[in-house]
């Protein structure tokens, strides 16, 4: 300490060291300003007060609306019991009705089935579930048809039997 | 005040629970109310938040040790609720935390609970450009003025990291105030 004062060709202002100590605060204060003390942020008035309250209400369980089944219990009986009789007219198996089988459809409902319904399948596929018993060969090629109802045929088909240039055996 | 310790206690127990726990908020409510704000920014989202922490705080209390501070625990529990609420709200609007950040600190100027001036608001601008770990230690050193160690305690990094990453979000501010 008693080494400061050996100095002494040495001089200060006058009052220098009084006013050094807020000088150097200043200094360091304007330094400081490059970044601002608080944000700026504000809140509602009153909102810690309030604060506790609307916690609270968030964490009491809410109490909520319990519906009586009891009022319920007569229609939900009456609403089995048509179910139970409707299932029991479905399901039982009753006496006298026919038993659905190939047999008992007419040639026309399978037609129109084939017709109406898209099986996506061609002619040929539809061929392979024909048994070969029931279609032969020979039944298509030993199939006799008389010339007159071939005639009567490409009579009621075709407008002008000339364009088909026919050749007919002159008897 | 009452002891740490003894909060604790009377917290986990049924009988004292109640009176405990409002101590507790009030203790805790308006120091945990900025920290969130100046993560979330917005003054609704904060008060969200700011619930919904202290319900995790009451429904995790019968988990909590005493390993570290009561006020650490709460802190670590408001931080990652507002980094949860930061990333779900960004995933709702369809763009990543850091983009949304970024656009609330530029709409602070039409919030209305926001009073800063030019230099506060581009101060706002630049706390939004840094990586999420500097935010946070800017924060809480420089607004909150929290210790190294409390900060250590709270985030669960060391000291030395700590202080690089003030340094660094330091520099980072003043040259963005310095250009803007």
């Amino acid at each position: 300490m008693k080494d400061w004062k050996k100095h002494k060709g040495f001089k200060t202002p006058e009052g220098y060291f009084d006013s050094l100590t807020d000088r150097i605060l200043d200094k360091v204060g304007e330094e400081s300003q490059a970044v601002p003390e608080n944000e700026g942020f504000s809140m509602p008035e009153g909102y810690l007060e309030s604060f506790n309250e609307k916690l609270k209400s968030r964490m009491e369980p809410k109490e909520t609306k319990v519906v009586q089944m009891r009022s319920y219990k007569q229609y939900w009986v009456a609403a089995a019991s048509i179910a139970a009789i409707f299932l029991l007219v479905v399901l039982i198996p009753w006496k006298g009705t026919e038993e659905a089988s190939f047999d008992t459809l007419a040639s026309a409902d399978i037609e129109a089935y084939l017709d109406e319904d898209e099986l996506g399948l061609s002619s040929y596929e539809l061929a392979e579930f024909i048994p070969e018993d029931v279609l032969e060969e020979d039944a298509i090629i030993e199939l006799n048809v008389e010339d007159e109802n071939i005639m009567e045929y490409l009579d009621d088909t075709i407008d002008d039997l000339d364009e088909l240039n026919l050749e007919y055996d002159e008897e | 005040m009452i002891a740490e310790e003894t909060l604790v206690k009377q917290l986990k127990q049924k009988d004292t629970q109640s009176k405990a726990f409002e101590m507790l908020i009030n203790t805790y409510k308006e120091r945990l109310y900025w920290h969130i704000r100046r993560i979330v920014l917005d003054h609704d989202d904060a008060d969200d938040v700011l619930q919904n922490t202290f319900i995790k705080v009451f429904r995790s209390i019968d988990g909590f040790k005493g390993d570290s501070k009561l006020y650490s625990w709460m802190y670590r529990i408001a931080t990652n609720e507002s980094l949860t609420f930061i990333k779900q709200k960004s995933k709702k609007l369809g763009v990543n935390s850091e983009a949304l950040q970024e656009r609330m600190a530029n709409n602070l100027q039409a919030d209305v609970y926001f009073e800063g001036d030019e230099i506060q608001y581009k101060l706002q601008q630049a706390i939004a450009k840094l990586p999420e770990k500097q935010k946070l230690v800017f924060n809480m050193k420089y607004f909150e003025e929290l210790k190294y160690e409390e900060i250590s305690e709270i985030l669960e990094t060391s000291v030395g990291g700590l202080k690089a990453s003030y340094h660094h979000a330091v520099k980072k501010i003043e040259s963005y105030l310095k250009e803007n």
